[in-house]
């Protein structure tokens, strides 16, 4: 992969895993940091020029390694974790959080999984109940495999583990490093899908949703669960017709091999909001999401209800599995 | 707009001709300089003189955000040749040990190099380039611009064969003069950044700016009415712009407004 620069933190100069990832990257200059928030916190930075040509950041995570999932992020079990061993993305959606939520578009790789294992056995040990960690929370959990060896590492941890389920969120059709293991309950490979024009105008350099449906039937064919995330879902043209692309859809995967479906709507903060606008003058998507919300009085008819979409879906999927985050 | 900052006349005068900028004699606090697409800035030595410097420019120049800035001068470096042009892409403060990452462009055939920037002179040269102003330059910049808009060049004055002497400066143009293409690239490069990031919003801006000018309305009416007339030039909805001459109630353009939208 190239890159523009690669900063290291001076402690992770000598890590073997942040070795083996320099070897993997071609880029122009090798800049040495104290610490990855020196380059990737400070303010007034631009998002999206960043994101034109973006740098690595190789650190290690210090605190916080793992962090309670909000409230309504559940697909079904009552204890949720999130954990990122990346902060960002290689994908350029224009409703994603990121971009409100991190001054830098540069990927930060944590190279510590060692620690993340620890925190996560941690965890286990003071419960008793199945735990669900979340991995796609701040990147994607797939897209970067090649470079991070994220589930290569991980997946074999999680199996031998007890109480425990892993979700790898995606819109990457990299799969070929789930294909190796043998499908496992714990492990629920995720992917975020929206109809073919919605990917056009918001998803920039994601796989087609064709392409993203067959990574899913490849998976389901060799036995594993799929995760079908909604999450934002956003639907252009007329209500009636949503029910055919649900229906063609699920006609063409495993209905029997989904473990979870969630649905959610565009949501964001307004301070995150107000910084995107700040980073994207010029895309109007943002800006009018920016304008419903100050502006109550101009109704947001993109939005569709979240109950309607669950009830298309719940034509298809069992209502058990279906959760709206 | 691209502001330059240079410490001393001798870092400036190349660019002063390159460029043939103009002095505002009107302002005694600094020399500064311009044409319409640069600026240039004599700082003083020392990274508080850089900080004035920035802060004056852009108070003088129009107050205008987002504009580019490049700090270019001298330093000194261990073993570098005498003229080699570097791009800054990490600088270090020496007393606060604070460090700043700017953007740092590719442009090929520049190198790019770490500066330290010091209180007093440095004479015993390391493998960082060495400086007096350039941590005060950017914390300042970073002010008024996004950190990919501003830049640091240093040419090689001196380094442990060769000291500085501070009674020979007439050199220094023409260390600057023999670079002349790079500075040239380097310019371009940062107009190429600007204008694909930022500009169109410029031009939307001064365009709603100037519809906003016609009519009086309290802030909250004028962040709004901005905000729709922005979201109508993006969608590039037609507006008729006479609604502003003819129709002086705030209410009323909003209502128009939500309704093309």
């Amino acid at each position: 992969m190239k890159i523009k620069n690669l900063y290291i933190e001076e402690d992770v100069l000598k890590d073997e895993k942040a070795i083996r990832i320099q070897k993997k990257l071609r880029y122009e200059n090798k800049i040495i940091c104290k610490n990855y928030r020196e380059v990737f916190n400070p303010k007034n930075q631009n998002f999206r020029i960043q994101k034109k040509e973006p740098s690595v950041i190789l650190a290690k995570k210090k605190r916080n390694l793992i962090l309670e999932a909000p409230k309504k992020f559940n697909i079904g079990f009552s204890e949720n974790y999130y954990f990122s061993h990346m902060l960002n993305c290689i994908y350029d959606c224009n409703y994603c959080f990121l971009q409100g939520m991190f001054n830098s578009a540069h990927y930060v790789i944590f190279v510590n999984y060692d620690d993340f294992l620890l925190n996560i056995k941690d965890k286990l040990n003071n419960s008793s109940n199945n735990i669900c960690f979340f991995s796609g929370y701040d990147c994607d959990s797939l897209a970067l495999e090649d470079i991070t060896g994220f589930i290569e590492y991980f997946v074999e941890k999680f199996v031998k583990l007890n109480n425990v389920t892993l979700e790898i969120r995606s819109k990457s059709t990299n799969i070929k490093s789930i294909k190796k293991y043998h499908p496992s309950n714990k492990i629920i490979p995720a992917f975020s899908l929206n109809p073919e024009n919605s990917i056009t105008l918001h998803e920039q350099n994601t796989p087609k949703l064709i392409n993203r449906i067959n990574a899913i039937k490849e998976l389901q064919n060799l036995g594993w669960n799929i995760g079908i995330r909604f999450d934002p879902f956003i639907w252009y043209g007329e209500i009636s017709k949503m029910s055919i692309f649900f229906e063609e859809l699920f006609k063409s995967i495993n209905k029997n091999r989904i473990h979870s479906v969630t649905i959610g709507n565009f949501r964001m903060t307004n301070s995150y909001l107000k910084r995107m606008v700040k980073i994207n003058p010029t895309d109007p998507y943002i800006l009018e999401k920016q304008i419903f919300q100050i502006l109550p009085s101009k109704n947001d008819d993109t939005e569709i209800k979240i109950r309607n979409i669950k009830e298309k879906i719940s034509e298809f999927i069992d209502d058990s599995k279906i959760f709206i985050n | 707009m691209i502001h330059i900052i240079t410490a001393t006349n001798s870092e400036a005068k190349f660019f002063i001709n390159y460029l043939k900028l103009k002095r505002i004699s009107s302002i005694k606090e600094f020399q500064i300089y311009f044409n319409d697409k640069f600026s240039l800035t004599v700082s003083g030595i020392g990274k508080v003189n850089s900080a004035v410097a920035v802060c004056s420019t852009y108070h003088e120049l129009g107050k205008i955000k987002n504009n580019c800035w490049i700090n270019i001068g001298i330093a000194g470096h261990l073993n570098s040749f005498i003229g080699e042009l570097f791009i800054i892409n990490k600088i270090i403060d020496n007393s606060s040990l604070i460090n700043f990452y700017p953007y740092s462009p590719n442009i090929s055939k520049i190198k790019q190099l770490s500066c330290t920037t010091y209180e007093k002179a440095d004479s015993k040269y390391n493998d960082s380039l060495s400086d007096m102003e350039l941590s005060g330059f950017f914390q300042t910049a970073n002010k008024y611009s996004f950190k990919e808009l501003i830049h640091s060049l240093k040419v090689v004055s001196d380094n442990k064969e060769n000291p500085f002497n501070y009674k020979e400066n007439t050199g220094i143009e023409k260390l600057f003069e023999a670079k002349k293409n790079y500075f040239y690239a380097f310019f371009e490069k940062v107009i190429s950044i600007w204008s694909e990031n930022i500009a169109n919003d410029k031009i939307i801006d001064e365009k709603t700016n100037n519809l906003l000018s016609k009519i009086k309305t309290t802030q909250s009416e004028h962040e709004q009415i901005k905000k729709l007339l922005k979201l109508a030039y993006l969608k590039k909805k037609k507006i008729e712009t006479n609604i502003f001459a003819s129709e002086s109630d705030p209410k009323i353009i909003l209502s128009i407004l939500k309704k093309i939208l």
